[in-house]
Parts: C-alpha cells; sequence; structure tokens
C-alpha cells in the first residue's frame, strides 16, 4: 500500500519511544536515584512522619513526660510536661528530626520495633494506615532530674545520677537547655545561641578532668596496695604548669600530708610523685583499660562504637606535672566520671550506663527491658571498698565538705579545673542507699572556681535522691 | 437518506446477532466499568462523608449511550478506540475526584459534552467530507480564535498564561481545537496533492526539496500558527504542532529527510528559544538538573518524580498517597498522581493504552488506503494524541524538558477532553465507515 510503509515506521516508532517511557518510569519506580524518598525536601515524608502516633515517655514510676496530642484541627502534636526533663528527653520535631531520647528510641516510639503481624502488615501497608508507636518508660526519675536541673539553673553545666550497681540512669542534665514545645518557632536562635544549648554536655562534651583526675590515681593506688598513709613532704606546695599555678583546692593546716589527706584537700604534689612510682605504662594501660580516653556508650544517645577520644594522660616518663593535675590533651566526659563513681560506690565494676526501663506496645502490658551490656571491671571489690572509705572519711574534713549532710554517709571529691581562662568546677561522688545500692553523681560547672559549689549542688541532689529512693 | 437506511439495516442487523466488534467493545466497556467500580468504592472508603457515585453515573451513562449509539450508526467499528477513551477519561475523571474534588462536576459536564461531540463526529455521515473540502475555512475560523485569544485571552486561574477565552464562567482554550483544525487541514491540503507528491517521490526521482505549491501554503500556514503561538508563550503546543506536522509531510511524502530536517530545525528554533525566552531557558536548566532547585523553580518536577518513586511498582492505593504536593497535579502532572496512586503498573497500563491508541487509530486509516486524506487525517489524529502523550509523560518523567500540555483524556481541563474525543469521533469514523 502507498502508506503502509510510513505509518509502520511510525507506529514503531512511537513503541519504541513508549517503551522508553516506560523505562523511565520502571527507573522511577524501582530504583530511583538513591535518597530520592528520604531527601529532606520529600513532603511524603513529613506527611507520613506527621501522621504517626508516636508513643508516651513516662519517668521510672509512671509519670507521663511527654505525648502525642490531638490538637483542634485533628493534627498531631508532641507535649512535654516537665521543663526539668527536657535534656534528656530531647525533641521531636516534623521539621528537624529527634534528639535525646526521642531520637535515642525513635525506632520504639515510632513503632517499628513491633512484630509485623498479618493485621499490621494490612493495616500499614495495605491500608497505609498510620502507624502507632511503643510506649516507652525511662530509668530517669523525674525527681532527682527535678533537682539536678533545678540545681544547676542558670548555670552551664552537666550532672547525671546513676544506680548502683546496674547503671540506671536516674537524672540526666544538661543546661542550658532548650524548650522542645517551642523548638520550631525558637530553632534559628537556640542554633545561633552561644551557649550551644543543642550540646548535651552529659553526654557528648569533655572537660579537663582537673583535680579529679587524683581519684583515679588513687584508685590505681588502692589496687596496687600503695601505702597510702605514707607521708609527703611540702605536700602543699603549687606546681608550675606553663602560665598555670596550680595548688591545693583547700589549703590544709599543715604541709606534711598523707596521701589520703592530700586527696582531701585537692593537694597534687603527692600525686605528682604517686604517679612517677605507679609509671606511665600502668598508668595508661589502667585509663584505656576503663574506656576513660572515649565518650560513654549508651545506647541510641552517643555513638554505640567507641570512637577514638582524647589522647591518654601520661607521658613516659612523667616529666609532665599537667599530667597529673588533669591539665594535659587528656579529657573527660561526666558519665564517664559518674560510671568512676558507680564503680567505686559498688563493687569496682564500671557498670553500662542505660535508660531505658521498660516498653509497652499500643494496647499491651509493659515489657521490662534488660540492659545487656556487661560492666567494665576497674578495682578490685576490695580496693572498691577501701576507695570508698578514703572518699567517705575526707569529705567532711576537706574541699568537699559541702556536700556532706548530716544523715547521709555520702563520699566524693570536689575539684577544680581549668580551661583556657576559665575554670570548672567538678565533683564526683557517691551516697549509699542501702547495704546494695547507691547513688553516684557526677556534676561540672563551667565558669566556675568553686568547687565547694559544686559540692553543695551535688549534695542537694544526692539528698533528693536517696529520700526518693530509701525504702518506706 | 441511503447512509441511514444502510444505518437502520446494520443496527437492525446488529439488535439479532451482535457481531463481533461490538460485543468485543461491550467486553472491555465492562472490565473498564469494573475497574473504575472497584476504585471510586476504594475512594469511597476512603471519604465516607463524600459520594461519588454521582459522578460514576455520568460515566455510565455516557458509556451505555455511547456505545449503543455507536452500534446503531458505525456497528463495524473498531472495538477498542470507544473502550480505550473511556477507560482514560474515566480514570481520568476519578483522579480528577481524588486530586480536585471541586472540579469533578464541572469535568463530568464536560464529559457529557465531549461524548456528545464523539458521537457527533463519528455518526455524522458527512463529517469527513466536511473537513476536506472546508479546510480553509477551517484554517481561518482556527486563526481567528487565535487572534481573538491574543486579544480577549484570560486565564481562568487569574494567573499565568491568558490562553483561555471566557464565555461567562465556561471558558475553552482555543489551542485545543486548533490541533484539529491542523490535522484536518493537513491531511486534506496534503491529501490533495498526493498525486503531485508521489510523483516526486518516485525511485529516482528523490530530490530534497518539495515543490513550493505543496510546501509553501503548508509552511505559511504552520509558521503563523506557530508565531501566534509563540506569542502567546504557549511553546508546548506549538513543540507539538512542529512535530505533527513533520510526520504527517513524512507520512504524506514518505521522504525521511524531510522529518529529520524537521527535527534539526526545530532543535534549531529550541535553541533561539532558550536564547530568546526566560521560560524556555528555566524550564530546560530544570530539566538538566532540578536537584538544586528542588525547593524552588524546579519543585514541580521533583515532586513529580518524587511521586513515581513514591508509588513504587504497586502503588499506594487510591486516596493514600500525597500526590497533591505536585502543583497543578490535576493538569499537565496527571500521570504523577496515577503513577503516586497505581504505581508503575498504572504507569504502564495508561502506556499500553496510549500505544494501542496510536495503532489501531493510525491503522483505521489504513483500510482506506485509496483516499490519501483518510489515510493522512488517521495518521494525523493518532499522531497528535500520541505525541502529545509523550511529550507531557517525558516531561513528567526528566526525560525532555516539560512542555506544558495535557495528557489527553486523563487530564482536568474540558477543551482537552472535547477536542481529544471528537478526534477518537473522527478516528471511529474512519474505522468503522469502509464506504
Amino acid at each position: 500500500m502507498t502508506f503502509t510503509r510510513q505509518i509502520n515506521y511510525l507506529i514503531a516508532g512511537s513503541l519504541v519511544l513508549l517503551i522508553v517511557i516506560g523505562g523511565a518510569a520502571s527507573y522511577w519506580a524501582i530504583t530511583g536515584p538513591e535518597g530520592i524518598l528520604t531527601r529532606e525536601d520529600n513532603p511524603r515524608r513529613v506527611e507520613a512522619e506527621a501522621a504517626i502516633r508516636r508513643g508516651s515517655i513516662y519517668d521510672a514510676t509512671g509519670v507521663l513526660l511527654a505525648e502525642t496530642r490531638v490538637t483542634d484541627t485533628g493534627a498531631l502534636e508532641r507535649h512535654y510536661s516537665y521543663p526539668a526533663m527536657n535534656s534528656a528527653l530531647g525533641y521531636f520535631s516534623l521539621r528537624y528530626g529527634t534528639g535525646g531520647a526521642e531520637a535515642a528510641y525513635n525506632d520504639i516510639l515510632r513503632g517499628e520495633t513491633l512484630p509485623l503481624t498479618w493485621e499490621r502488615h494490612w493495616e500499614q501497608n495495605v491500608l497505609h494506615r498510620p502507624g502507632v508507636g511503643s510506649d516507652v518508660q525511662l530509668t530517669l526519675r523525674h525527681e532527682i532530674q527535678q533537682a539536678a536541673a533545678g540545681a544547676l539553673q542558670g548555670q552551664r553545666g552537666a550532672a547525671v545520677v546513676l544506680r548502683v550497681p546496674d547503671g540506671a540512669i536516674l537524672a540526666l542534665v544538661s543546661q542550658p537547655t532548650f524548650d522542645p514545645n517551642t523548638l520550631d518557632t525558637n530553632w534559628a536562635d537556640l542554633i545561633a545561641a552561644e551557649d550551644t544549648p543543642f550540646f548535651n554536655r552529659a553526654l557528648q562534651s569533655r572537660y579537663q578532668p582537673g583535680g579529679t583526675i587524683q581519684t583515679l590515681l588513687l584508685a590505681l593506688a588502692t589496687l596496687t596496695n600503695t601505702d597510702i598513709n605514707a607521708v609527703y613532704m611540702d605536700a602543699d606546695r603549687v606546681l608550675e604548669v606553663d602560665d598555670l599555678s596550680v595548688g591545693c583546692t583547700e589549703q590544709p593546716p599543715q604541709s606534711e600530708l598523707t596521701l589520703r589527706q592530700a586527696y582531701a584537700y585537692g593537694c597534687p604534689a603527692p600525686f605528682l610523685e604517686l604517679a612517677e612510682a605507679l609509671g606511665a605504662t600502668r598508668l595508661n594501660q589502667f585509663f584505656s583499660g576503663i574506656y576513660l580516653d572515649q565518650l560513654p556508650i549508651m545506647a541510641g544517645f552517643v555513638p554505640e562504637v567507641r570512637q577514638n577520644g582524647a589522647a591518654l594522660p601520661f607521658t613516659d616518663p612523667i616529666q609532665q606535672a599537667a599530667d597529673v593535675i588533669g591539665q594535659s590533651q587528656f579529657t573527660l566526659n561526666p558519665l564517664t566520671l559518674a560510671g568512676m563513681a558507680a564503680a567505686i560506690a559498688g563493687n569496682g565494676n564500671v557498670p553500662a550506663p542505660y535508660a531505658l526501663a521498660a516498653t509497652r506496645p499500643p494496647g499491651g502490658d509493659w515489657h521490662t527491658f534488660t540492659p545487656d551490656q556487661a560492666s567494665t571491671p576497674l578495682l578490685t571489690n576490695e580496693a572498691a571498698r577501701r576507695l570508698r572509705e578514703i572518699m567517705t572519711t575526707s569529705l567532711p574534713e576537706g574541699a568537699a565538705r559541702a556536700a556532706s549532710r548530716p544523715d547521709l554517709s555520702i563520699g566524693g571529691q570536689a575539684a577544680l579545673a581549668y580551661t583556657g581562662e576559665e575554670t570548672l568546677a567538678w565533683f564526683m561522688g557517691f551516697a549509699p542507699i542501702t547495704d546494695d545500692q547507691a547513688l553516684a553523681i557526677a556534676l561540672v560547672i563551667e565558669q566556675s572556681s568553686e568547687p565547694a559549689q559544686a559540692a553543695r549542688l551535688a549534695g542537694d541532689i544526692l539528698e533528693v535522691g536517696v529520700d526518693v529512693l530509701a525504702p518506706e | 437518506m441511503s447512509h441511514s437506511v444502510n444505518a437502520t439495516a446494520a443496527s437492525q442487523a446488529n439488535l439479532s446477532v451482535p457481531n463481533s466488534a461490538v460485543q468485543r467493545e461491550r467486553i472491555l466497556l465492562i472490565l473498564a466499568g469494573a475497574f473504575l467500580i472497584v476504585n471510586y468504592t476504594a475512594l469511597s472508603l476512603q471519604r465516607p462523608d463524600v459520594s461519588f457515585w454521582l459522578h460514576f453515573g455520568v460515566w455510565l451513562t455516557c458509556v451505555v449511550t455511547g456505545h449503543l449509539l455507536l452500534n446503531r450508526y458505525l456497528p463495524q467499528r473498531d472495538p477498542i478506540l470507544f473502550a480505550l477513551v473511556m477507560l482514560l477519561s474515566g480514570w481520568g475523571l476519578l483522579l480528577i475526584e481524588r486530586l480536585t474534588p471541586l472540579f469533578a462536576d464541572r469535568q463530568a459536564l464536560w464529559l457529557i459534552i465531549a461524548t456528545t461531540a464523539l458521537i457527533a463526529a463519528a455518526a455524522f455521515p458527512h463529517m469527513l467530507r466536511w473537513l476536506r473540502r472546508y479546510r480553509y475555512l477551517l484554517l481561518i475560523l482556527g486563526l481567528g480564535l487565535l487572534i481573538a485569544t491574543i486579544i480577549l485571552g484570560r486565564n481562568p486561574s487569574g494567573f499565568g498564561p491568558e490562553l483561555w477565552l471566557g464565555f461567562g464562567q465556561i471558558f475553552f482554550q482555543p489551542s485545543e481545537a486548533l490541533k484539529l483544525i491542523l490535522v484536518a487541514f493537513l491531511a486534506s491540503y496534503l491529501g490533495e496533492e498526493f498525486p503531485v507528491m508521489n510523483t516526486f517521490s518516485q525511485p529516482g526521482r528523490l530530490r530534497l526539496w518539495l515543490p513550493v505549491r505543496i510546501f509553501g501554503p503548508i509552511l505559511l500556514m504552520w509558521g503563523l500558527c506557530v508565531v501566534l503561538l509563540v506569542w502567546q508563550r504557549d511553546l508546548g503546543t506549538a513543540a507539538l504542532f512542529f512535530l505533527v506536522f513533520s510526520l504527517l509531510l513524512y507520512v504524506a511524502s514518505g521522504r525521511i529527510l524531510i522529518f529529520i530536517s524537521g527535527m534539526a530545525l526545530m532543535l534549531i528554533a529550541g535553541y533561539v528559544a532558550y536564547l530568546l525566552f526566560d521560560v524556555v531557558q528555566s524550564r530546560v536548566d530544570i530539566w538538566l538538573n532540578p536537584w538544586p532547585e528542588a525547593s524552588n523553580r524546579a519543585f514541580q518536577i521533583v515532586q513529580s518524580l518524587m511521586a513515581f518513586s513514591a508509588g513504587g511498582i504497586f502503588g499506594e492505593g487510591i486516596g493514600q498517597g500525597v500526590p497533591t504536593y505536585v502543583p497543578v497535579v490535576h493538569s499537565d502532572f496527571v500521570i504523577a498522581a496515577l503513577a503516586e496512586e497505581w504505581g508503575l503498573l498504572g504507569v504502564l497500563t495508561v502506556i499500553a493504552a496510549v500505544a494501542l491508541l496510536i495503532v489501531r487509530g493510525t491503522r483505521s486509516g489504513l483500510i482506506h488506503s485509496e483516499r490519501p486524506f483518510h489515510v493522512l487525517l488517521a495518521s494525523g489524529l493518532s499522531l497528535m494524541l500520541g505525541v502529545q502523550s509523550l511529550l507531557i509523560m517525558a516531561g513528567t518523567l526528566k526525560l525532555l524538558p516539560l512542555t506544558g500540555v495535557t495528557l489527553p483524556f486523563l487530564s482536568y481541563g474540558g477543551s482537552s477532553l472535547v477536542v481529544s474525543f471528537i478526534m477518537v469521533g473522527l478516528l471511529i469514523r474512519l474505522s468503522g465507515d469502509k464506504g
């Protein structure tokens, strides 16, 4: 026929082009460029997220801390009830994601850890019904958290309270913090704020340990049966490190001191001699063995793989006084230090900290969470007992006596550290509750030159903690 | 008179012993209806407070009326074409219902008008003859409409290109009518000049250029259309016209070189337009790399691609996706909405439907191999619908820059629907009018 050839060509050409279009559609539907659906500007992601009925968060006693509410317009809105809990709970925002406990337990709260039953598959994958998440119960106690947040109100710093011996986190405070209820509105200001409210000082910060390193040196001394009653001459002398002059945290009544007394007054000179006697190799092995040089591991909150962190403190041979006064490149995290305190308060093991107590699926019952991370041995039981005794007896007479409370046998150390032009005050310690249970605390206040202030605030927190947890 | 006698006789024969074409069309229409019932039911479950069944009733009425009247007047027609456009237009109505419910009533009304126009175009016995005979009158009418649009054009949205003529609350896009007029004119003119063209296409007489007698008026007409369209910034329609013009010229002349030259001219014109017009520059830039502008100029195409990805193979299900994030999704980007909710399977179904439309449409002309006008008209109409579908689908998939044309039968828009239905009505006429 006259036109047949041209028309056949046209049909063939059209079919080829349609096949190309089909191929392109297949590419976008099946493969697509990586991450196209997870792009931040994909409103479908936000839409799906906004429809999820996120689970509630409770404290260890069942007090509701955060919940998802339905607004007048039918939209879902996250609401946080206790400002004191903010730094621990973090935030949930459709625009800015999650932080803190909201991020750590995001999968549970979104319902992604629920088993994929036929009913759930039908509801979510076939009918595309919005997901409903599980509730989460934290180990936090709102009373202790309130006390710690109140203590640090108006300051920059952090406080961590652990339960001994299991490592349950009872309080986790970082100040300054933010209000997650108004996060979307204030995001720009929060991001630009000089005092970095999003930076969780309890979990992510590293500070110069300053005098707190004496507790660690003392720990190794007790472990190696070093005579802590030996007398050191001129124990209150000032150590010069670069432009820094570091003496006792509190001036002792005399200059001849035992190691125990030097510890009570925070005098660094005897510890320099102790460190030289112990040797850099042994000290560094001890420090690295308990991951002091790294950020702590706590599921979800910080990277679960241990990161290379600050350099180990001791040079070999020990020549730098800076190592021994905690002013070298070595830095410590408050949660790590709380773990040390917990080991001393307990049986010598550093517990793996955890914050998740239980989960509850929609319409179900609570399932208790059992932490599976093992504790890390720091001291023998006997060495822990001896160190505990030193810290408890030295507290009322030394630099940390502001932490002392009449009805409690609090043990601990208050110390000063220097960061550039500024100082910061530390307290690490513990308070027994029963024979086999105690509280451990680490508290740091930035821009403070008063260790006694840190001790006093820590004492207040421990007092509330013991009061709350003590058996009736 | 003889026609109506024949039609009546055929109709009586059809009533007693239904022919296989009618039966096949009926089965296909039942399948299309079943598909729509399932989807309307699913949508009703999603939105129990809204009743959609009135619109389904409109579609069903159009189907039954069209089927019965076509049985009466054209019992030997192609059994696929009517079923195909009713499936697509029903699907389109469902999509409008789901995406922009406020427009659904109007679209249903347009469906009634379009079906009526289709039946008229298919059943009216003198339609083809008139199109062939009064081509210059049609051309003047088309150009008059375009000039009127330039002077009186409005945009129903209140902003954007003013490509519509309004009569009260009813708007009509003259460039849609021009598609039909252009094809009819070209088919008529080329059909009349076919003997001359055929001579020039004989082996041994191959020449690069057609005589001015053939090429001149066509080029003049095309140039005028394109200038007017470019003036109106309706570049998608201009590109569509040029493509169809080149293809039709190839069908008529048999010279592939003409088509290749046409494509080369189009690329040059495209490059010049890129240099001259911001809108073209913007569309090409976005096409080349939309991602840096994903939240600004390229928002529409990026959201479209996300819709394809979100739909996956099986789709989210009707009412379950969020395709409304694609701006004007009910119009140019309706295929993106379809992709998100019916998935790749839905898109492939539409592609297959377009393929069938092209194949059956062009083949409906081939049964009139001794009538060049009929062959060229069938090819032109099929190409116009096919190329338009290809352009917009390729645009939404980032294969081509966006052209801003609608997807026939599926997109919202009365002018497009009516003109597309008339085109199919003519194809049905061609397929069923063996005389």
